[in-house]
């Protein structure tokens, strides 16, 4: 055991495992195995240059692409979002231009504005005669002729 | 990080997110091929195993265990489709070197290298299937010895061993063929 906490035969064991290059080492080695590689690097020296050569010819492997087929094969059988009842009528909307949903939104609650202020049901009418002729009778103008009726 | 992220991907492509989908398959898709081109030394059969590991990830996505990573699943239904393969290949064509995919002639200059890689695939691809495995996950793709040791199925010390039988099979074979 080196003062660093690791045995030459142990650095051995890693070059020949791992390579050259000490970033691949176990983490929990990594560090005891760099000093000592740093101490002595004549007595690594051999194996360290074996192990580099090849680690050259690994890293010169090329990375295989992805072919643009391949790819479309894989994302053709993806999941997909089911599809809703409202999904044919937010997806004609979400086309649309910001404006148009939301000018069809005004128009709309204008027109609920202006329908229940023109147009009172009939029913509502008559029942304010009624209050009204209640409201005479009471105050004993019931007799007197309407100021329309008086006019006619 | 990648972790919560993949989590995150994984629930959105489930729902059909395409630009989850899109993230997975990017980010993965390379090394899975990657993966199943140095095990089989086949370009063609790898990409059927690529393509059939998505349409298992795909089917898996709705029931995903979240305590699962998604990077060690995928890779280990990757090797698990290559040792079939392999194995069919054996009692298809007992013996037999697999083919390399690219045969097309390449100038005189880069003969050299092509040489040099193709015998250094066919090297990998002929290792013992788990040795070929430990060396592409370790020294080809960078994965830690834990990530390696949890796809593998098998502990860090046991994952050391293969990697080292790897590396001194591959330095026999290459000196031997004198490419080192």
């Amino acid at each position: 055991m080196t003062r660093h906490g690791i045995t030459d035969e142990r650095i051995f064991e890693l070059i020949d495992a791992y390579g050259a290059d000490a970033a691949a080492f176990p983490e929990s080695e990594r560090e005891a195995a760099r000093r000592r590689l740093t101490e002595a690097p004549g007595l690594f020296a051999a194996a360290l240059e074996e192990a580099r050569a090849l680690d050259g010819m690994l890293s010169d492997l090329p990375e295989p692409e992805m072919s643009p087929a391949l790819r479309t094969a894989i994302m053709a059988a993806a999941p997909r979002a089911p599809r809703t009842a409202g999904g044919t009528f937010r997806a004609l909307m979400g086309r649309l231009p910001n404006w148009v949903p939301a000018g069809a939104v005004a128009s709309l609650a204008m027109g609920l504005v202006i329908g229940a202020n023109v147009s009172l049901p009939a029913s509502a009418s008559v029942a304010a005669e009624d209050a009204d002729s209640v409201m005479y009778a009471a105050f004993g103008f019931d007799e007197l002729p309407l100021l329309d009726e008086e006019t006619e | 990080m990648a972790f919560t992220s993949d989590l995150d991907q994984i629930t959105r492509a489930a729902a059909g997110d395409p630009g989850a989908v899109s993230w997975l398959v990017d980010r993965y898709s390379p090394q899975v091929l990657g993966l199943a081109t140095r095990m089989l030394g086949d370009r063609t059969e790898a990409e059927d195993v690529t393509q059939e590991t998505f349409l298992r990830a795909w089917k898996a996505l709705p029931n995903w265990e979240p305590r699962a990573k998604f990077s060690t699943w995928l890779h280990r239904v990757a090797l698990n489709l290559c040792y079939d393969q392999l194995r069919k290949r054996r009692e298809v064509l007992p013996g037999e070197l697999p083919d390399m995919a690219d045969t097309a002639p390449t100038p005189p200059e880069r003969y050299e290298q092509t040489e040099r890689v193709r015998t250094i695939e066919a090297a990998i691809a002929a290792l013992p299937e788990r040795q070929a495995a430990a060396l592409t996950l370790c020294a080809l793709q960078g994965h830690s010895q834990a990530e390696a040791a949890d796809i593998l199925d098998t502990s860090e010390e046991a994952l050391e061993s293969l990697l080292a039988r790897a590396r001194r099979s591959l330095r026999a074979v290459l000196a031997e063929r004198s490419v080192a």
